[in-house]
This record gives C-alpha cells, structure tokens and sequence, in this order.
C-alpha cells in the first residue's frame, strides 16, 4: 500500500462494525467427529475384517480351482511337411518369412464343463511398448474418411507406403502390422471337428462404436505383414469383415502385460457333441504356423479354458485374501495383547463405535 | 519499474524542475500540450496497478515464465512436442502448467484488482484546489491536482501531493503535520511557510501569485529538498525542507493551509520512497523445498535407472539389427536409430516427462490456497476481536501463517503493545506530602468512561483529566482560592505555594498545544467561504465567558490578570475548585494536545485542579492559576529533553514580579542529583527530600512512571552571565550539540525539588495471563523498551514476566570490558549455581530446584553485549535466563537483538509492537507483529499481521499457529506423497513395458489427478482440520512445543513417506499385475484399475491422516471419489479419438463390470492401509505423543460426563487439574510444578481409565 494511501483517516466514518460473524462455520465451530487409533478401536476391524477376507479366499480359491484349463505350448511344435525341424526353425530362414508351417498336435482334454474358450497365448512380447502401443490411428479404424496425409504420424514406418506419401496402410502402424496370423482348428476323435465361432470375442462396444469401416478403401494398401487386405479378412461374412474383423479388434486392443492371452475363438456348444462342453479325449489340433516369435525369445500357446464369474484360472486372489484375512487376525490377537498388557483398558466393543453428540 | 524510468529520465533532465502557478497559464492550453509551463509533470493520479484490461494476458503470462517452477514445466510441454521422446498427450501435458498459470493469473487479476480499488479510493478523496476561473477554491478529487495547482488543506486532512507551504492559518506561518504515515515518528513536526513572502505585509492570495517557482527534480531523499521561488528577475527566495508538505503526512493543530503543488502523484516523495513488501519465506515452506530436492534427486535416479534399463532391455533384440521386421513391437522407421544408446537418451526425457509429478507442481498453488484459507478464518476469529477499537485481526502477510505455530523468542515493545500507552495521572507528593489518590466510589463511573475515552484520539483530547480529585489537595486549592479573591495581601503558606507552583511546572513545563475549539476552516467541504464571525457569533451567545476568553486569547495584547479577575468574579464559589464550572464550560471546546501521552497527563491533572494552560505560543504561554487568575508568563528559553539530561526545563519570566524561574521536570535520577547541596543542613529541606524518595520508590513498586518536578530562582546577573553562553553555544556551527548540552547543565543545577508525580501506564487487559502461558508453550519472552531500566523492571513484575523468586540480573556496564567482565561473571555464576544444586539433589534429577534468572540489561551494556566479541557470551547468558529485559533500547538495537537471535541462535522469532520504533525489529523478525493501537500505523504496515491487544497474541500462536503448523504439515506430506506414490506406480510398469515409458493410466486421469481427484481434500483438511480444540490448547499451552521443535514436519517425515508410498504402490501394482495374470486384460483396463486403487488409497489415506471429521471433509473426500469416478464412467462412455494412444471409450464401463475389479480393489486398499493404521495405532497405545494424550483425556472426561449423566457422580478430572496448574504459576519453582502436574494428570487419567468410547463427537 502506498504510503499516501488514507489508512487511518481521522475523517473517515468509521460507522461500520467489523466485529466478524458469530457463526458455528466462520468460527470454526462445526461439530466434529474425532475418531482415534489405539489398539482398542482398531482392534474389531482386524478382526471383522480377517472374518470377511478367509470365506472370501476360500471362495475365490474353489473358483479358480473350478476351472478347467489346457495349455499348449507349441512354439517349437513340428513341421507337419518336414518333422525334422521345428516351426521356428522353419521362420528361422528368412526366405519363409510370410509362408505358413502347419504343424499337428493330439493331445488329451479332460473333461470342460460349460462354456469353453480358446484363446492364444504369447510370451515376452511386449504389446504395452510405449511407440507400439500408439502405432495406431483410431480415427480410421473407427471408419472415419482420414486422408493418407492425415493418418496419425505415430504409425510410422507403417504409415504410408515407402516412397509413396500418396499411398497408406489401412489399418495402419506397427499393432496392425504385427496382427498375429495363427490360426487352429481341432477335431475330435479325428472325426468330430469342433466348430469354432470367429464373433463375440471383442468387446461389443468396440465391435459397434469404435471400429467401423469406411466407405471407400481409395489409396489403402494391407500392411507390409499382411497376408490379404484389410477387406479381405473375413470375406464369408460382411459383419466380420474390414475394420469390424473381431480378431483385428481384439488384436488392437493392446495387452498390459508382455505376456498375455487372447481370445481367439468360442466353442460352438450348439453342436450335440459339445453341447455341455467338451467331452473328455484326444483332440487334433492343426496349427496354421505362420507368426515367428523366436527372434524376442517369445513362445506361444493354445489355452482352452471355461470360465467363471473371475475370469480364468488364477489362485493368486484367492491366496491374497487368505493370507491378508490371516494377518488381520493376527494382528488382532497382538493387539489384543498390547491392549490386555498396556492399553489397560479391556475393550467395550459395545461402546467403542459409540457416537456420541457433545 | 517506475522508479528505474524515473530515475532514467531525471538523468536526461536538467536539475531542476520549473512550476508556474496554473492559474496565470492560459487555461486553453490543455496540459498535455509542449507550450504548457507544467507539462510534463505526472499529475497526482496514483496507479499502483500493474495491468490493465488489455496487457493483463501477455504482461501477466511473460511475468509468470520468469519464475524457474514455471519454466521448468514449459520445458516439459515443450519436451513433450519432440515425437521421439513425448510421453503423453501434447494437449494434455499442458493440464497443469494451464491450470497453475490460470491459478497464479488469477491471484494476480484478483490482487491488482485491490490495488485498482485501493488507487480509486486514494485518487477520489476531496481535496480543495484554486480554480482559477471561479477565483476560489473548489472541491475537486485528489487524481486532479496537477503540479502549479493552489491547494487549501484543512486540520486533520491528509496532504495529498508534495505541497509548497505558502500560507497558514498560524500567524507565524507555522503548520504542523504528523508524519507517521512516512517516517513513523509520531510527535508533531513544524513547517513554516515560505518567509520571504511575509514580507510583502499582505498574506498569500492565490489569485495573486504569479512567481515562478523551481525545484529539485524529484527524489527520494524526505530530508532534503531545496528550491527557489523568483520573486523578480534578481532575487530569489530559497526553499527547504521545512517549507514542504510531503504527501501522506496528516496536518495537525493548524486551522488550514494553503500552498502550491511541486510533485505529484508518482513523483512524490512519498510514492518514491515506497518498497514493495518483503518476501518471507516460512521455515516449513524451506523444509519442503529441501524435500523438494529430494524429490529432483528421486526424478533423475528414476529416469536414469529407466534409461539404463532401456538401453539393457534393447541390447537384447540384437537381432534387430539384421531385420527390422522382426521384432513386432520395437518399431522404428529404419535402423539408423537402434542403438541401445540413443534409445536409452531419448527415453530419458520421456522419463522426465513421465515422472515431472514428482516434483509436486500444485503443492506451491495449493499452499497458497491453504493459507489463504487459513489467513480467512483467523481474520474470521471473533476472539480477536476488539470492540473497543473496533479491530479485528488483520492479516497483511499471506506466506507465514504457520511460522506462528513455531515460534520459540517472542520480542515484544513495553509501551503500547503490554500498557494501553493510556497515561493516567495516579498520585504525586508535594514537598514531601504524599497525595494518593485512592480509587473511590467513582470507579464505575470511570469505568464507564473508558468506552469513550478510547475514541478520542488520545493527543488531542479534552481538558480535563478523568481523575478522582484528592480530597487533602482540593482543600488546599480552595483555600488558596478563596483567599485571593478575597485579597491579595494575604500571605500564602509556603506549602501550598508549593502546591501551586508545582501544578504551574505541570501545566507549563511541555511542548502542550492549546486549541481553543476543534480546528476550524473558513472554506468548506466544497471551497465556499464560510462566514468565521458567524460561526463565533453563535459560539458567544451561547456562552460568554467563552467569548471574552477567545477574543483575549485571539488579541496578542497582554491583558491584565485584575481585569481578568473582575471578570471572574461572579463565578460562584462553593467550596469547590474556582471556576469550575467555568472549566466545564471551556473543556467541551478547548483541547489539548500533545506530543506524548504523559505530558498530557500531567496537563490534564493540573487544568483539574485548576491550574490551567490556557494559550502557549511560542513566546509567552497563558495560565490560570487558582491564586493570581489568569496570567501570562513570558517564556525565555525552552530546554527541551534529551535522552542523556532525560529531563526538560522552561525558563520563565514572571511579567509583573519580572522574576526569572526555571523550571525543571524529569526522571528521578536525573533531578535528584542536581539538586541545590547547600539545602544539605536544612532539616525540613532533607525531610521533604527523603519524604519525596520514599514516595517516588513507592510509586516505582506500583508500577508508576515517576517524574521529579524542580525549579530554581534564577537572579538576574546569573541569568544574564548563562544566557551570553547559551547564545555562543546556540550560535556556534562546530559542536553545537555538546555545547548546548553543557550550557543546558550549567542552568539546571542546584534545583530546588518541588514534587513527584505518579503516572500509571495501564496494562493492558490479560497481560499477566498471556505473558505465564507463553512461558508455559515454552515461548521466550523479552522485553525490549526505551524505558528506563526501573520503569521496565516495575512493568516486568506486574505483567508477571519476572517473579519474586527469580533472581534478577541487572547488567549496567559502561566500557566494555565492564560489559564483558559482567557477562562472564554471571555466566560462570549460572553455571555454578546450576552444578551446585545438582550435587546437593543427585539422586533424582526430576526434583531438582533450578534457580531462575531473569536479565535486565540497559542500552549502553546493549551496545557493546552486540558488538562481535562480546555476543556469544551475551546469548548464552541469555538462554540461561528465563526472560531478558533490555531498556533504554534504540530502535536499532532492538532489530539486532532479534537478528541475533535470529541468526545465531537459529531460533523462530517473533516480534511484536505498537510504535514507529518497533519497525526495526518487526520487519527483522521472522514474524512481526503490530498492535493497531494508538501510535500511527506504522508498526502495523510493516507487519505481517496486526491485533488489537497484547492478549490475543496467545491465541494467535496457541491456537492459530499450532493449528496452521500442523495442517501444512500434514498437507506437505500429504502433497509428496500423493506425487510419490502415482511415480513408483508408474515405475514398476516400466519393469514390464521394457522400460519404454509407457503409461497404462490414461494421461487425462494422470493429470487430473493432482489437479481435480485428490486435490481438494488435502486443502479443505489444511484449512479446517484440528488435531484438538482452541480451548484444549489454551489450556495446555506445553502442546505448543511440538511446533517449536518441528516435531511435525522432520527431515524423516519424507523419509517415512517415501516407504510408505513405495509399500503402497508395490501392493498396489503386483497384487493387480498378479490377479490380472492369465487373464486377457488389455493395458488400459489394467491401467483403470491401478488408477482406482491409487485414487482410493490416497483418499483413504488423506481420511487417516484427518483428525477431526466435519461435514466438509467428508463431503469433499466422497465428492472427490464420486467426480473421478464419474468423470471416468461418463468420458469413457464418449468415443473421442482426441487423446491417443489411450482411447478410453467403454474402458471403464468394461473394467468394473469385472468381478475380480472389486476383489483387487478390496484387498489392495486393506494391504496397502494396514501397516500406516497398524503402526499409529500401536504409536497412540504405547507412545502417545502430548496431543495424544489429550485427546485421551478428552475421552476420559467424556466418559466420565457420560457417566455423571447417570450417577449423578461429578468428578471433572481434567478441569481440576487445569486450575490447580494456574493458581500454582506464580509459586516457586513454576516449572518443576508443573512437571508435578502432567505426572498427575497422567496418573488421575490412568486412575479413570475404564470404559471409554474412541470415536467421539465433540465440539471443537
């Protein structure tokens, strides 16, 4: 304040009462809830909550344990055409690179009750990378008429086709590119084959507002991977097709986890063969190898799986919960302890969560 | 700014600065205009703004980027544009630093916009300035005086603009004007009007001047100022600073003025001479910038561990380099860039990027939000409200609230800040008789009084004294009264000679102003000329002794005191003092007014006995006496005090006896040891001396300031041979000072000693009781005063501060060796005792009985005490004493006093005064604080908050401080690890992310976190939360030393946060990486998942660390939980590709369809909460801190009023235990009592502990 300024200006009125307002919030006066941590009042919470937590783990354990799962590895499964040498030994020679190694494996399910799932597995590949993950551009996956100029730089190298700005990839960047290319089928008994359905395994809001295909495919081409155009992926059935094809959106939707699993086909339960499931046996897969991971030490697997109201089979919740239930517990006998021996004041559980208006 | 262009163009500009009166330029010429004599020249249009409208964006935002915080999170959006390294979103990296800009714009819009309305209030205030078209003054505004305009001032009006004095309502052209608004000196300074122009035999018109008038370019030096006013071609009249008014400065016992501005506006000196205010920096805001370091240091670890692991991680894939296709997810454009190296480099700047929210950018809004909070409810605090004064606390200083809550040394100023600096006149002897005036029935009419009394501006206040009349006194009076009306031969006693020669030196000996009615303008408001004769007329129908006093007083002729009497004698004469009812007539007009409150004491006391100061020029002054009427007594010299005589004299001339008497009034010690010797032998003479000693040392024991009142016949040939000295010595350039001081002591010798006066200096209320409890927080306090050493010991005892069983250390030394010498002695002495009475109690450390020392050290022990040698000595004698007292303390010394301890000492000051002299020391400290009271405004402006009264220091540190202390270091905490936690969340995902500075929160949530989801409630908890009740640390003031010791915001404080957040973030993630193992979970759904978790466990951890609950904290800790979790339901629900990569659409619906959502979530916030909840609960049970304890005490009294509501059964433990604590204060050993006490407390708590309930509701 400058000094000229009339701080105390003896003609000033100074009618006006500054005595601040009496209220309970200007005063600071509110009525409060004061609660305090000692032995004695956290001492049921230990206690209600390790009673709450050991059902529950024991709960989550049966579940995971209710499940059903098979997995198969078969990174180094054989060259059905050449059983000396290993599928990955096949890409291992770069000339094969874009070429399919099938291999054939029998293998013996037990019994799957319910719904079954097959799912693809990879290992140490690292869909979360950080350039990886934003190799894409959403806005023409969602159909939207994005110009080749336009498409999100992050795509890069896979945006535009080399020495051609005029010409890009459809879907572009490096998620699109690395779309995994396996494919399977089973039979049962070397005679049943099981049907396996391509729809419901992406999110439906994804199948319905994120991706759709645009109206024309001008100046596209399919990604330098790719075996056939984008609009190629699934010419039997429209609604699969193009940008909506479930196993490009499932694909798309990148993994946390350098290893992960995804969904790669339902079983079709409404075949009488497998209408509770799948029947107890030895099952042929043909895998269509075509997806190198030897070059990232990666493996990849088959999962089939049913499910349940957790997801897949994974004890680690279960446990989690037993062991912090467990603690809890014993955390409350120690302070029961502390509290018998110094807190002096044995508790009234009854009172303790008495609120009281003062 | 202002000051620099300034001084640039004074550089460019001749010397000086030519004005011609406005009124003789052609008013056509509009101002602006080249031909304009004035133009120029600012006018007095003040703009302390710093924006307008339109430059406020770009002025503001280029001031913003010079602050480094702000540059350095520029450069992170900047880094973020670079498509190698970015790391989010670019639009959305910029979130924050937006939202802070916006934040700090705002403040600023919201501050300049005070300064606007502060600028328009000081631009709009009346003034009057001289038309030239009307002839007459008008009323105009003060932004539209312009330099060469007439001004007309009236009393009491603030000066406006740096103003030539050429005309004074005085007729020696004097004006007074009270500068404290610019110096902070408070005593009335004199300015004359300009001299040559008295000589023309007519007074200023405005009309007619037409000099032309040059002046010194404008500077910031208030002491110099020189000029000339042209009266023709050849002669000039020389200009200084006593011919200026400077702006800001208030006129003072002058009817009006009138004179010609020279500078204006910004060109004042006032304005010039303005700083900005102080940056202060509080000691828990430097303990968080060091943890701010810290927290660097943990960014670039961070980002380095990552980039090295990058580089690691891509090493691997050596075959890449053969086959860029080959690896799927490592993508890059061609092989030139990979390379292990570059890579890890530029994932370092990702990493910057990344982990920015470790440096907690919001925390530096959001402690400004808090305080601001805080600042509102202390302003809001009806305990410091003052009705008297009608003040509240005021809060000037935004950035220390919590400093008050840390304060170890509490410096505090005597007079004004503990005494009212209401003088009362209390009791005096006179030639040895001892008149106390005993306090009589009329207590409650004086009470009733007070309300009054305070309004009145206490330097100009009406004449008579609320006093309760000595009944021995009056009589003496009356007697003496009648007996010269009835004739004036009759011989007076010797003694009430006395009496009333006594009451003379009273109402004569002192710079006591007398106007007769409130000064009075002829031209009003709006600059008509008001008719004065009309005015009079009323006031002498009304009231004629009124009219023949103010035309007496109005003629310069001397009047004879015989007509006077004549005129007198129909008062009438009941038995009470003459011509009282004449005096109660006269009070309600004449006033008084003085430079110091004691003077006008003392003034005031002899006008109600009827010794009146009636007129006082500088030549002769008026007074009624009882005896002789009215008389006016020539005034040769004035010798005025001085702080080494501490003593002041008048030499008067009696206009009919023509005797020459000086009179002399002063401190004790400095009138009795010149007093006349020959007297020696004289019995009754030594009796009355004695009588008068004993009195003055009993006057001193009830906390009265004393004055010694003397006087000395001076024969003329005596005089004659002084007065030939004093005109050498008043005329000598070299020396000046020394001479006059020896020509002062050559005539005040062998005085004759008439009397003592008692004057009490009030205490203000609560004092005693603030002072003990400060003592109790543990809080030092001294006393620093220009006193004198006795004043401040007797006011020392009765505010408690020093009690009888202290030993007091007096240290009065004048060399320095002395000093020294002392120093040590008492030093070695201390330590002696201390050994001493360990040996004779060795057993039990807890019963020892300490000796107490308190030191008393005067100015001049002060000096050499601060000099380099000497100070460490100084100080440790000091902390060995439980208060320190230094009087006679200039306002320098007291500044360095508190450096001292300030800097060596490493200790949180405070300081706390009312006066101009307490600047010093306010500003030095780390907290200042003024008392707006009486003197000025200056102690106020300069500090950081302001109260009303001493008392409500108590509460102000106790309560506020406490509470603000310990909210803002819950806050820090809680801010560090709010970032803490998100970064090490973000990190264990780079482990699996091939530390490739992916993110799997959505960066929105990432930036709205801190800004949005998790930020208010740690505000709303640093504003509103307490850890106990207002009256439950006024009560136990001991609590106050948890703040003092920076027990709650340590060096280990981060250190703790730091592992918790590490825990927590380490549940957070594995217990989600391993649940969502095998399970086909996309990154973003992992991420929202993290994302909830982290949000709950923050909130839930901001609820433990909350102590007490009101609806606030509630409402905005589930409001904050609700706004996330909606705005995730609500903008996943959108599909917008505006932030890729993350394109959230139906993430978040998806994520908490999933049952194993929930089951993470559960188990996550239980694990991660438990070992906090685990270790403080264990901390209350086994170690409780002192809040702690009370708090279980609290619960204890609740439980046991719970059971009185049933059994009837009273037995209020606590309560007890607090008024023994009190009432045994001031019994020995106070400190050891009190250790008694918290043993007891703890037993009787122990005693009662039963069944209690934890969770309570009380009323804080």
């Amino acid at each position: 304040m400058a000094p000229g300024t009339p701080t105390d200006s003896p003609q000033g009125e100074k009618t006006k009462n500054r005595r601040p307002k009496d209220t309970k919030f200007k005063q600071q006066k509110l009525p409060a809830w004061q609660p305090i941590l000692t032995a004695n009042t956290v001492l049921p919470a230990f206690f209600a909550i390790g009673v709450a937590f050991i059902p529950l783990g024991v709960a989550l354990l049966v579940t995971s344990n209710n499940i059903t799962e098979f997995v198969l590895d078969y990174t180094n499964c054989k060259n059905s055409q050449n059983p000396n040498e290993t599928c990955a030994k096949f890409f291992e020679n770069v000339n094969n690179t874009g070429l399919i190694c099938r291999c054939e494996q029998e293998v013996e399910l037990p019994e799957f009750k319910g719904q079954v799932y097959m799912y693809y597995g990879l290992t140490n590949f690292y869909q979360n990378h950080r350039r990886y993950v934003k190799s894409r551009d959403d806005n023409q996956l969602n159909g939207q008429s994005v110009g080749v100029s336009s498409l999100n730089t992050d795509c890069d190298p896979y945006r535009t086709v080399k020495g051609n700005d005029s010409e890009g990839y459809a879907p572009c960047g490096a998620i699109a590119n690395s779309l995994f290319n396996d494919s399977y089928t089973m039979v049962f008994n070397n005679s049943v084959p099981v049907n396996l359905l391509k729809t419901g395994i992406a999110w439906v809001s994804d199948k319905s507002v994120k991706f759709n295909n645009p109206s024309n495919w001008d100046h596209m081409h399919k990604p330098p991977n790719w075996a056939r155009p984008v609009w190629e992926l699934d010419v039997n059935a429209t609604s699969n097709n193009g940008y909506k094809n479930e196993d490009l959106i499932v694909w798309m939707r990148t993994a946390a986890l350098p290893s992960f699993r995804k969904l790669y086909r339902r079983i079709d339960h409404s075949q009488t063969e497998f209408k509770d499931g799948l029947q107890a046996g030895t099952y042929k897969i043909t895998i269509d190898y075509s997806y190198p991971v030897t070059a990232f030490q990666g493996t990849k697997s088959i999962i089939l799986t049913t499910t349940s109201w957790l997801g897949g089979k994974n004890p680690f919740l279960g446990i989690a919960y037993l062991v912090v239930g467990s603690l809890c517990i014993i955390l409350g006998v120690i302070f029961s302890v502390i509290q018998l021996k110094w807190g002096k004041r044995v508790g009234d559980f009854g009172k303790t969560f008495a609120v009281k208006k003062y | 700014m202002g000051n620099i262009i300034q001084r640039l163009r004074s550089r460019t500009k001749p010397k000086y600065r030519t004005i011609v009166p406005n009124c003789v330029v052609d008013p056509a010429i509009p101002r602006s205009h080249k031909s304009h004599p004035n133009h120029g020249y600012l006018s007095n249009k003040i703009q302390t703004t710093r924006y307008s409208v339109i430059t406020f964006l770009p002025k503001n935002l280029f001031e913003q980027f010079h602050r480094y915080a702000n540059l350095y999170f520029i450069f992170l959006v900047a880094l973020n544009w670079v498509p190698e390294v970015n790391a989010f979103a670019k639009e959305i990296t910029m979130l924050p630093v937006v939202f802070v800009l916006a934040v700090t714009a705002v403040k600023d819009a919201y501050e300049d916009f005070q300064r606007y309305r502060s600028d328009k209030k000081v631009n709009f205030q009346n003034c009057r300035k001289f038309s030239s078209r009307e002839k007459r003054y008008v009323k105009t505004e003060w932004h539209d005086i312009h330099v060469g305009d007439f001004v007309h001032l009236s009393c009491n009006e603030i000066i406006p603009a740096d103003i030539l004095l050429l005309r004074s309502s005085d007729k020696e052209g004097i004006c007074h004007i009270e500068t404290c608004n610019i110096d902070g000196e408070n005593n009335l300074k004199q300015r004359y009007s300009v001299k040559g122009l008295d000589t023309k035999e007519c007074e200023f018109d405005a009309s007619d001047f037409c000099n032309t008038i040059e002046v010194e370019q404008p500077n910031c030096a208030i002491y110099k100022f020189k000029g000339y006013i042209f009266e023709n071609e050849e002669n000039k009249i020389a200009l200084n600073t006593d011919n200026l008014l400077l702006r800001g400065c208030v006129i003072r016992n002058t009817d009006f003025i009138e004179g010609i501005c020279v500078y204006a506006g910004h060109e004042t000196k006032a304005l010039l001479n303005n700083r900005g205010p102080r940056y202060k920096r509080s000691k828990l805001e430097r303990a968080i910038n060091r943890d701010v370091v810290w927290c660097v240091v943990l960014l670039l670890f961070l980002c380095f561990f990552c980039a090295i692991g990058s580089g690691i991680w891509l090493a691997d894939y050596n075959t890449l380099k053969e086959n860029t296709n080959l690896v799927p997810f490592i993508s890059f454009g061609d092989l030139d860039q990979y390379s292990p190296l570059y890579q890890g480099f530029i994932v370092f700047w990702t990493y910057v990027i990344m982990y920015q929210i470790v440096i907690p950018l919001p925390l530096y809004v959001s402690v400004e939000l808090v305080k601001l909070g805080q600042v509102y409810f202390m302003a809001q605090d009806i305990e410091f409200y003052h009705p008297k004064s009608d003040k509240r606390l005021e809060c000037r200083a935004l950035n220390v609230t919590e400093d008050l809550g840390q304060i170890q040394y509490v410096f505090s100023d005597k007079t004004g800040t503990l005494t009212e600096n209401i003088m009362e006149f209390k009791s005096c002897t006179i030639g040895g008789i001892d008149y106390p005036h005993l306090p009589g029935d009329e207590n409650k009419s004086e009470i009733s009084d007070l309300g009054s009394k305070v309004s009145v501006p206490s330097r100009n206040s009406s004449v008579l004294e609320n006093l309760r009349l000595e009944p021995a006194l009056q009589r003496e009076l009356s007697n003496m009264c009648l007996r010269s009306l009835d004739s004036v031969e009759l011989v007076i006693p010797r003694h009430v000679q006395r009496v009333q020669e006594f009451f003379l030196l009273m109402a004569v000996c002192n710079t006591v102003v007398v106007s007769h009615h409130p000064h009075e303008d002829n031209i009003d408001e709006s600059g008509f000329l008001t008719d004065p004769q009309f005015v009079g007329g009323i006031a002498s129908r009304i009231d004629q002794p009124l009219d023949k006093y103010s035309r007496l007083s109005q003629s310069s002729t001397p009047t004879s005191s015989q007509d006077q009497r004549d005129s007198l004698t129909p008062v009438p004469s009941d038995g009470s003092i003459g011509g009282s009812s004449f005096l109660s007539d006269m009070s309600s007009r004449t006033r008084y007014e003085a430079e110091s409150p004691d003077e006008l004491a003392l003034v005031k006391a002899a006008s109600t006995y009827g010794c009146r100061l009636l007129k006082r020029s500088p030549k002769t002054v008026v007074v009624w006496l009882p005896a002789e009427g009215e008389v006016e007594l020539e005034i040769l010299h004035i010798l005025p005090f001085d702080s080494t005589r501490k003593r002041m004299s008048v030499i008067l001339c009696h206009p009919l006896s023509k005797e020459i008497t000086l009179y002399t009034k002063g401190a004790d010690s400095a009138i009795l040891s010149v007093l006349d010797k020959s007297f020696k032998d004289d019995d009754e003479y030594r009796l009355q001396r004695d009588q008068t000693i004993e009195c003055l040392t009993q006057y001193a024991m009830k906390g009265l300031r004393t004055l010694c009142m003397a006087k000395r016949v001076l024969k003329a040939d005596e005089y004659k041979s002084w007065l030939v000295n004093y005109l050498v010595a008043s005329a000598s350039i070299e020396e000046r000072e020394e001479l006059l001081f020896k020509s002062y002591c050559d005539i005040e010798r062998d005085l004759d000693l008439l009397g003592a006066t008692g004057i009490e200096d009030k205490l203000q209320d609560g004092v005693p009781e603030a002072i003990a409890k400060l003592g109790e927080a543990g809080i030092k306090l001294w006393v620093l005063t220009g006193d004198k050493q006795e004043t401040a010991i007797q006011i020392a005892y009765s505010t408690k501060l020093f009690t009888k069983n202290q030993e007091v250390i007096q240290l009065n030394a004048t060399t320095k060796e002395e000093a020294e010498a002392l120093l040590r002695h008492h030093s070695e002495q201390i330590s002696k005792d201390y050994k001493s009475s360990i040996k004779e109690h060795n057993t039990d450390p807890s019963t020892l009985f300490f000796r107490e020392y308190v030191l008393v050290i005067d100015g001049t022990t002060l000096t050499f005490a601060l000099t380099e040698e000497l100070d460490p000595i100084f100080l440790a004698l000091c902390q060995k004493c439980k208060a320190v007292v230094c009087c006679r303390a200039t306002p320098i010394q007291k500044g360095n006093v508190v450096k001292l301890v300030k800097e060596r000492l490493k200790k949180m000051t405070l300081a706390i005064g009312d006066g101009a002299n307490d600047v010093s020391m306010i500003q030095t400290a780390d907290i200042g604080i003024g008392i707006s009271g009486q003197e000025g405004m200056q102690a106020v402006m300069a500090s950081d908050f302001a109260i009303a009264q001493f008392r409500f220091l108590l509460r102000l540190l106790l309560v506020h401080g406490h509470w603000n202390y310990f909210r803002l270091s819950n806050f820090a905490a809680i801010m560090f690890y709010k970032s803490l936690i998100t970064v090490f969340l973000l990190f264990w995902f780079q482990i699996y992310s091939g530390f490739s500075g992916s993110v799997m929160i959505d960066s929105l949530y990432l930036m709205l976190e801190h800004l949005l989801f998790v930020s208010v409630p740690p505000i709303v908890n640093g504003v509103f939360d307490k850890d106990t009740s207002a009256e439950n640390l006024l009560n136990k003031p001991h609590l106050y030393k948890a703040g003092q010791n920076s027990k709650l915001y340590t060096k280990w404080t981060f250190g703790i946060i730091f592992l918790d957040s590490l825990y927590q973030s380490l549940v957070i993630y594995f217990i989600t990486h391993f649940s969502y193992t095998n399970y086909s979970v996309g990154i973003w759904e992992f991420g929202t998942t993290l994302c909830v978790c982290m949000i709950l466990i923050i909130l839930l951890q901001i609820g433990l660390e909350t102590n007490s609950w009101v609806w606030l904290q509630w409402l905005f800790l589930i409001l904050s939980f609700l706004v996330f979790w909606m705005f995730a339901i609500i903008s996943n629900a959108i599909f917008f590709t505006f932030n890729p990569p993350s394109n959230p659409y139906w993430v978040m619906e998806n994520t908490i369809s999933q049952a194993i959502h929930s089951c993470i979530a559960i188990i996550v916030c239980v694990l991660a909460l438990l070992p906090r909840v685990v270790i403080k609960s264990i901390q209350f049970t086994l170690f409780p801190t002192e809040i702690d304890k009370i708090k279980q005490e609290l619960q204890e009294t609740m439980t046991t009023e719970e059971k009185q509501e049933v059994s009837g059964y009273d037995n209020d433990n606590v309560r007890t235990i607090q008024t023994s604590d009190n009432s045994n204060m001031n019994q020995d050993n106070a400190s050891s009592t009190r250790y008694d006490k918290i043993r007891m407390s703890d037993h009787d708590v122990a005693a009662c502990r039963r069944n209690t309930s934890s969770f309570l509701i009380t009323k804080l």
